[in-house]
């Protein structure tokens, strides 16, 4: 009950920060549209990009651990501590552990392998984390509202390549694994290098071909149209269209209800091929062949402190990217699934465009936050793959799918046009995959009945019951959090 | 679709040009304070590759297994495949049937490669 409380309370603070940080965004948007026009982009760029999204990865690092501990019946970091009198002496979770990380990585001796080449060891990490941060540039994060007469758009950058600069950028953090593999002169590193390379060109394939039926469905590869406008918004006089379209509408009273075309009715096919080719860009578990933790020497052994941690967060960047880009492509972006409409015909948000956006922000950055939550519990749950799996499972089995996708996709769109028919072998391919999962556990069930009270203040105990029996008397090893993830452990 | 764009056409890439700029300087004040702030006890000892605490035995620039060129090569194919997707997903619907059989064809064309490198066994990983 305590513990339902203390992630309620941080759940509520999560959402208080959204809430403040969105209002933040447009209101400086605003103001600074009316010093320099086109100014709220460089504002965007500032809070969107370096704030919320380097602010999410950092917390993300002890996210991942407390999650683990969580999932295994441990505590998991609780030790450091802000030394201010208001505090009370209070771990806050383990929040400040990311803090204590940093530093610790910052004022780490930074040495230099002697038989490395220098210029590319450097570059390394460099080029790991460089593209993954600037990916999020082009993901919307809010609607386009009016803010003290000034129109303020909550995305950095809106090119007419939109999904093609993802996947241009993206593709270049491959660079990153594989010069540090090879510049550090070590066998293991370079070995290490190779896997990294190797899986994620060839998971660029599949990544590549999954996201083709949703251009093909929605006719763009920009990102704001894939998010697209209710009807009417803002009293602008616009018909709906990309994802805030329903493909069958209803009202009760002004109130409109119905099936959004979001692209996951759309093509679940494709949203399952995606998060699966990006779960394996992202190289965690279970695709961390390139590098797990303490079992597999990756391609980043010989580097340490900050640089260390630059390949660490970029990962968890990553994370936030790759949820930012479902939500957009896949799940509505900042839309509701209903009311949308009504909301945005709302005298009081006609009349503040600012608050608007907030509410549509906070709704974004929940669902992102729904993702990354996801990432997090698949990287605890499943066991990780062997490398010819991984290689397998990306050109036997994503690659034929992506391909059949593709085509079944484009004869469902062209016949019609309306894309209700597409919806419709859309929910037939959910239902399926429902049907399997729940049969497949139905099968698995008597081996682990009756104890699954015990996890009910996880507040997701399905993940849990994968765990051995015993986890019920609580080991109170504090220690333990400090191993369980890469950042304590690693040098 | 966006009210805010600049009649300048190059005005969109402007905040794209400095994301990107950005994410550089970022990485580089990151690596150099690293650099800067650490202290600095180099020995041999601890300069010398870390394989596993044995002995190193000779430089890192070694041959690697074959497979991983060749998934390099199919990755070329096929990603360029995926590519030549892109204009025809992003046209689809003015180009209609014609131009879905036409690219049926050639992704045909491109699926036999795949049985072909299939069945020789480029995809296998176990030997």
């Amino acid at each position: 009950m305590k513990r339902t409380l203390t992630m309620l309370f941080w759940f509520g603070v999560m959402f208080a920060h959204f809430v403040g940080i969105m209002a933040l965004a447009y209101a400086l948007g605003g103001l600074v549209e009316g010093v320099l026009p086109g100014g709220s982009r460089l504002t965007n760029l500032a809070i969107l990009m370096v704030a919320v999204v380097m602010g999410i990865a950092s917390l993300l690092t002890v996210a991942e651990r407390k999650w683990s501990s969580l999932m295994q019946n441990r505590i998991g970091p609780n030790r450091a501590r802000i030394n201010l009198p208001i505090l009370k002496d209070s771990a806050l979770v383990g929040i400040p552990h990311f803090l204590a990380d940093g530093m610790k990585m910052l004022f780490k001796e930074d040495f230099l392998p002697a038989t490395a080449n220098k210029l590319l060891y450097n570059l390394g990490p460099m080029l790991a984390f460089a593209p993954v941060f600037a990916l999020y540039a082009v993901v919307p994060s809010g609607p386009t509202v009016q803010v003290f007469g000034h129109t303020v758009d909550m995305v950095v950058a809106t090119p007419d390549f939109g999904l093609l600069y993802v996947f241009a950028i993206a593709s270049l953090a491959v660079y990153g694994t594989s010069l540090a593999g090879w510049s550090s002169n070590n066998k293991f590193a370079l070995l290490g290098g190779v896997r990294a390379a190797s899986q994620m060109i060839s998971y660029e394939v599949a990544l590549g071909l999954s996201l083709v039926g949703l251009m093909m469905a929605f006719s763009t590869v920009q990102l704001p149209a894939f998010v697209g406008n209710v009807t009417n918004e803002l009293g602008l006089g616009n018909a709906a269209t990309g994802q805030a379209r329903y493909l069958w509408e209803g009202k009760i009273g002004g109130f409109d209800i119905g099936l959004p075309a979001w692209g996951f009715l759309l093509q679940p096919l494709g949203f399952f091929l995606f998060f699966a080719a990006a779960f394996a860009e992202t190289k965690r578990a279970p695709f961390d062949t390139p590098e797990g933790e303490s079992e597999i020497i990756g391609y980043f052994v010989e580097y340490s402190g900050m640089k260390f941690g630059l390949f660490m967060i970029s990962e968890f960047v990553e994370i936030v990217v790759l949820s930012g880009l479902i939500v957009v492509l896949f799940f509505g972006g900042y839309h509701l699934p209903f009311g949308g409409e009504w909301l945005s015909n709302l005298a009081l948000m006609r009349e503040h465009g600012w608050l608007y956006g907030t509410i549509l922000g906070t709704v974004f950055w929940a669902k992102v936050m729904f993702f990354v939550w996801l990432q997090l519990a698949i990287r605890w749950t499943f066991p990780r793959f062997r490398y010819d799996q991984i290689q397998s499972l990306g050109w036997k089995i994503l690659l034929p799918i992506g391909l059949f996708n593709v085509f079944a996709t484009g004869a469902l769109v062209l016949w019609d046009p309306s894309l209700r028919a597409l919806a419709v072998f859309g929910l037939l391919q959910i239902g399926l995959l429902i049907a399997l999962t729940t049969s497949s556990a139905l099968k698995s069930e008597e081996g682990h009945g009756g104890h699954g009270h015990g996890h009910d203040a996880h507040g997701h105990d399905a993940h849990g019951h994968g765990l051995p029996a015993h986890g019920h008397a609580a080991h109170a090893d504090t220690h333990s959090g400090a191993h369980s993830g890469a950042a304590a452990a690693s040098h | 679709m966006n009210p805010t764009l600049d009649p300048n056409p190059l005005a969109p890439y402007l905040p794209l040009a400095i994301a990107l700029l950005l994410a550089g300087v970022l990485s580089l004040i990151i690596v150099k304070l690293a650099a800067a702030l650490g202290p600095k006890r180099p020995s041999s000892i601890k300069s010398a590759p870390f394989e596993a605490g044995s002995e190193s035995s000779g430089p890192a620039r070694q041959r690697f297994a074959v497979k991983f060129y060749v998934v390099a090569l199919l990755f070329i194919v096929f990603d360029v495949e995926a590519v030549f997707l892109y204009p025809w997903a992003v046209n689809f619907q003015a180009l209609g049937w014609f131009g879905y059989v036409e690219m049926l064809v050639f992704a045909a064309t491109l699926v036999v490669g795949l049985i072909y490198i299939w069945k020789k066994g480029a995809l296998e990983w176990e030997h």
